[in-house]
């Protein structure tokens, strides 16, 4: 029996796919303050959920974006939104075939909310094997 | 081959029976309360507070534009529910979606 190939890992392809809209990650580290200094913005890019129907992994993502200020935040948010519902989109990881809304961009509680502000939206990710 | 014609015609009125149905709402809450055990069973515990914290509630019809179909509800009402969601980064209930979806 032939074992398929991996699928791409979706979260590098979102990844991809938001290229250009700030520093993206897996995880927030100790550095993320000095990261948003002077108006950066870092996405954090995490599966939540999801599972595949054997030609497609149909993943659930969260996409956080943390900036200074809440606006900041919430523009984003909306460009991380319109990247991803655009597509298809290719990306050096794999194709981003289809991005379904479940939850639109919304501000949830930060840790530290006089130094950062975040806003999160969940997402459908569609990818398939190359 | 003799050709056949098949005419499809929607029976809304009985559809939205069906989804205010109480064999819908029962099938939601089964679900739910799948939910609601998977999510007690990763539940970060300290007091213990948010994990004895889960309720699972229903209606015939939801809000708003989920009006016009039964409803089930997976709800934490701990004080520090919104915390333990996203400022930890636990995602409970986000990770139950899964398992609600799936119905097991």
């Amino acid at each position: 029996m032939p074992i398929l190939a991996g699928f791409p890992d979706v979260r590098r392809v979102v990844a991809g796919a938001l290229a250009g809209l700030g520093t993206v990650v897996g995880e927030t580290g100790l550095d993320l303050q000095s990261q948003l200094a002077g108006g950066g913005t870092v996405i954090r890019v995490r599966r939540i959920g999801g599972a595949d129907d054997r030609v497609t992994d149909q993943a659930r993502i969260d996409v956080d974006v943390y900036a200074v200020d809440l606006s900041a935040a919430e523009a984003a948010a909306e460009s991380a939104r319109q990247a991803l519902i655009s597509g298809p989109s290719a990306t050096g990881h794999g194709v981003l075939d289809r991005a379904d809304t479940e939850v639109g961009p919304h501000e949830v509680p930060s840790p530290d909310p006089g130094a950062y502000r975040v806003v999160s939206a969940t997402y459908r990710i569609s990818v398939r094997r190359r | 081959m003799a050709r056949q014609t098949v005419r499809y015609e929607p029976d809304y009125a009985g559809l939205g029976r069906v989804m205010r149905s109480r064999a819908m709402r029962a099938m939601l809450e089964i679900r739910t309360l799948r939910g609601k055990a998977f999510a007690e069973s990763i539940a970060p515990r300290d007091t213990g507070d948010y994990a004895r914290s889960f309720r699972v509630e229903s209606s015939a019809r939801g809000e708003s534009r989920w009006a016009d179909r039964a409803e089930a509800r997976l709800i934490n009402f701990s004080d520090h529910a919104t915390l333990v969601e996203w400022a930890n980064g636990d995602r409970v209930l986000g990770r139950t979606v899964d398992v609600i979806e799936r119905g097991r």
